[in-house]
């Protein structure tokens, strides 16, 4: 029987509106990740009064979770006061960081906001190889730390961990790493294109040899909070209908991975851009049915397949194709499972 | 809980609350709390603000319905007295 959260959901997608919202706050970061999607740092930031418009456009639209993301969040010096707003406005708030610029006050502070969900970047076992990744000496340390005191004022922390060439040997021991904090582990294989479509991060990506010498029980996805990659291909998924991404200067996407514009917020209202007039694209996409990816709907190695709707469009530029990248690791994935 | 008609209900903090088509849904940040009301439901979930009484209340809702005081109580504690079991309303 359909649960009333069922029906609910339902209803927000009947009326199309978004029940969740991943906002990068800014794209600014002091990490320089070798593998990061975001094309560049710099751009038009919403200021503080824009922002908090926005908070109250969304809470109108009926939406509840609002994730904050970056670059690093907490680069923004105005970090707090938005949080302080989105919690005024009774939204469920979780934060993606590099876990690197907080500190005890800061966490405090966060609490007393309500603020309980954290996911954190993990990309080594050892500070070498985290550090080195992240292009910032001294992160894994910070981050540890960090880590310790957010578990002591229990908060719910997921170690987010990319898997690529530089760190895969270490993969257990990352797992390790969150089994021994108690948190949850989320590890992934795939690797975005950068926002404007470029594909040098691919080159990061794991070969056939690199890819037998890991546990694939480790992975299970990670790209995206919420959504769960151990399923299979993702043929269609909730972006741009139960949830949205924005970008720092208020560009609205159906994912933050789905870079696909369908409106700005500095040019017309949320109520225009997604309830009254949706653009042709977010029609399209809204509608999109599992049989109309074709190739993914009649692969019979789909299960094996990591297909994000977003890395898709943002390697091929098309909203219904298949995505090399994760046909790439999906038939190394089969060819190790049939070989054991 | 005994409600008063001096009681003055007040959303708990760790619920969200968002009208959606002229429907109120209360949800709870674990996902499992959910309820929803609508029509006079609504209509009293929106003069809850942590000042109103629940006196105010009822005349607020005999002038809106042209009811009795009598029968916007009952049907208002037993609303009332339905969200503070499931600690959406607090009464402070």
């Amino acid at each position: 029987m359909e649960s009333l959260r069922d029906k609910i959901l339902q209803k927000y997608i009947q009326s199309n509106r978004p029940f969740s919202v991943l906002f990068e706050v800014t794209k600014r970061c002091m990490c320089k990740c070798i593998h990061c999607y975001l094309a560049d740092n710099s751009d038009n930031e919403l200021s503080l009064k824009e922002i908090k418009d926005l908070f109250i456009q969304l809470k109108n639209i009926g939406v509840v979770n609002l994730g904050l993301t970056g670059g690093e969040p907490f680069l923004r010096k105005d970090i707090f006061e938005i949080i302080k707003y989105a919690y005024e406005n009774h939204f469920f708030i979780s934060i993606l960081t590099t876990g690197i610029l907080l500190d005890s006050e800061k966490i405090k502070l966060l609490k007393s906001y309500n603020v309980n969900q954290f996911e954190i970047s993990i990309l080594g076992a050892k500070a070498e190889t985290h550090d080195k990744i992240m292009n910032y000496k001294g992160a894994f340390d910070k981050t540890i730390e960090n880590i310790n005191l957010l578990k002591k004022e229990n908060a719910i922390i997921s170690l987010k961990a990319t898997i690529i060439k530089q760190n895969y040997k270490e993969l257990v021991q990352m797992a390790n790493i969150a089994k021994e904090f108690n948190v949850e582990f989320k590890a992934n294989i795939n690797i975005a294109p950068k926002t404007d479509g470029n594909k040098i991060t691919l080159n990061y990506m794991l070969n056939e040899e690199e890819l037998n010498e890991i546990d694939l029980k480790l992975i299970n996805g990670g790209l995206i909070p919420g959504e769960d990659y151990s399923g299979g291909a993702l043929l269609t998924c909730n972006a741009g209908k139960l949830s949205i991404g924005i970008s720092s200067n208020g560009e609205i996407y159906p994912c933050l991975l789905f870079r696909k514009s369908i409106g700005n917020i500095r040019k017309k209202s949320l109520q225009d851009i997604l309830i009254k007039n949706p653009s042709n694209f977010l029609k399209k996409l809204r509608k999109i049915k599992e049989e109309d990816v074709k190739r993914c709907y009649k692969c019979n190695i789909k299960k094996y397949c990591n297909r994000c709707p977003g890395i898709s469009y943002l390697e091929t530029k098309k909203i219904a194709s298949a995505n090399p990248s994760a046909c790439y690791i999906a038939n190394l994935v089969f060819n190790k499972i049939s070989k054991n | 809980m005994i409600l008063k008609l001096d009681s003055v209900p007040m959303v708990n903090d760790a619920i969200s609350v968002r009208e959606i088509d002229n429907e109120i849904i209360f949800i709870e940040e674990s996902g499992k709390g959910i309820h929803t009301t609508t029509d006079t439901g609504l209509f009293i979930y929106k003069k809850i603000d942590g000042n109103r009484s629940l006196l105010d209340i009822i005349k607020s809702v005999c002038e809106e319905y042209d009811i009795t005081e009598e029968i916007a109580k009952n049907d208002i504690f037993e609303f009332i007295d339905d969200l503070v079991n499931k600690e959406i309303i607090t009464i402070i």
